[in-house]
């Protein structure tokens, strides 16, 4: 018998024996049709009914822990997307934007200034009191190195103190009370800085820095050709001679 | 919304299931009595039947028809014989036949076919008479299309055993076709 006629064989009997099944149904609900009287006499005990109410309970237990189950895990994938995109969005705000990105590494750098208070800071100091015949002056304990104590100069109260390298000078002016100070600031940049508890101005323009603020009554102006830090550090830097 | 749909799902389910159990109660235990004498046997076969028969009870399952009612029947008869077997302890079948099983040829002539599809209660109703196993697993099989593995669940019966009853009742079948009288 060829392949063909085998396979066509073989869904005819398959499609009889649909044929037969379906003429098995009708016999069997014919049988209880005729049983019908006896079927109607049968008792069905209690314990059944009860047993399908508490099988029905259980099914839909299990059910519904099912499609919990199911629920909970398409969520926690969809959550984990979710935080994945937004840990993604927030890295590249924060490394593209300058404004977040300043406060993103200002939150670690405070935190770090916060731990070194409590810690011994290093000594700084590089410069002893300068020799000026003046009661009470403040001076810079710390200078760039090579820089030291050149000359001084008192123009009222104000009194003006001048660190000298080779090639360089920073010029240090203090004043009491309302000081004046006629900055040349024509296409500088202005920005203002932390110096120790309070904070300054910090102008920059071609080569030169300057930086103003003060304290209490006292206003103070570092200008030179040094470093933003350097500058700021001096500030930082700044003591009494008493 | 989805929870809400959830719940309706689960309504409709539960109702599928327990109307089928409020129309068919009486009859399944009929059924499991006739064969099993013994009420509460019957009642434990009519319990496992629907533990079964809600594993196939979905939205598109039409409850009064007859084919669901047969189904039922189906699966408690065969529960009940399975039952009333180990009762009386015969020997299970033995699963070295199976080679010789598979090996009969149970291919009808086409010309036979065309003769008797115009008796076919007649035929179902003879092979059901020769064994109820062989007509049910026929049903089960090529009417309601289900797989071997289903089928051996809803009997509680193996693979191996779905096979040889499938192979024993097409060779019965071909007997009556074929004018035999009766086949063991």
């Amino acid at each position: 018998m060829s392949e063909h006629n085998k396979s066509s064989e073989d869904s005819m009997m398959e499609a009889y024996y649909k044929m037969i099944g379906e003429a098995h149904i009708d016999n069997i609900i014919e049988e209880l049709e005729k049983d019908k009287n006896d079927i109607d006499k049968m008792t069905v005990p209690k314990s059944l009914d009860n047993w399908l109410d508490s099988f029905e309970r259980r099914r839909k237990k299990i059910s519904n822990r099912k499609k919990w189950l199911k629920r909970t895990r398409k969520l926690s994938s969809r959550a984990a997307v979710f935080l994945v995109i937004l840990i993604a969005c927030m890295t590249v705000v924060t490394m593209s934007v300058d404004a977040f990105r300043i406060r993103f590494f200002n939150f670690f750098i405070n935190e770090k200034e916060n731990y070194t208070e409590i810690e011994k800071r290093e000594d700084v100091s590089n410069q002893g009191v300068p020799d000026i015949e003046v009661e009470n002056f403040f001076y810079l304990s710390y200078v760039p190195t090579g820089y030291s104590f050149k000359s001084y100069t008192t123009l009222g109260d104000s009194i003006v103190i001048q660190y000298s390298s080779d090639e360089e000078t920073i010029i240090f002016n203090q004043s009491k009370g309302d000081a004046n100070y006629q900055l040349d600031t024509e296409g500088a940049e202005i920005r203002v800085v932390p110096i120790g508890e309070g904070s300054g101005q910090l102008i920059l323009k071609d080569d030169r820095i300057m930086l103003f603020w003060s304290i209490n009554e006292e206003s103070f102006l570092i200008q030179g050709e040094a470093s933003e830090q350097e500058i700021i550090k001096m500030a930082e830097n700044l003591k009494k001679n008493k | 919304m989805l929870l809400f749909l959830n719940v309706i799902e689960d309504k409709v389910l539960q109702s599928r299931l327990e109307e089928a159990y409020h129309l068919y109660k009486k009859d399944l235990l009929y059924v499991a009595n006739n064969i099993l004498n013994d009420y509460h046997e019957s009642e434990d076969v009519v319990q496992s039947a629907f533990i079964k028969f809600a594993d196939y009870v979905d939205d598109e399952l039409d409850v009064k028809c007859h084919k669901t009612k047969a189904l039922i029947v189906i699966i408690v008869r065969s529960r009940s014989i399975n039952i009333y077997n180990q009762r009386k302890k015969r020997p299970t079948a033995n699963i070295d036949d199976l080679e010789e099983v598979f090996q009969d040829d149970v291919t009808i002539s086409p010309e036979v076919n065309v003769l008797r599809l115009d008796r076919t209660h007649e035929m179902a109703k003879n092979l059901s008479e020769i064994n109820p196993s062989y007509a049910d697993i026929l049903t089960l099989k090529y009417t309601y299309e289900y797989s071997n593995t289903e089928i051996a669940g809803m009997l509680s019966i193996s693979e191996a055993n779905v096979r040889k009853r499938l192979s024993r009742a097409k060779k019965a079948l071909k007997k009556i076709i074929e004018g035999g009288e009766t086949y063991e």
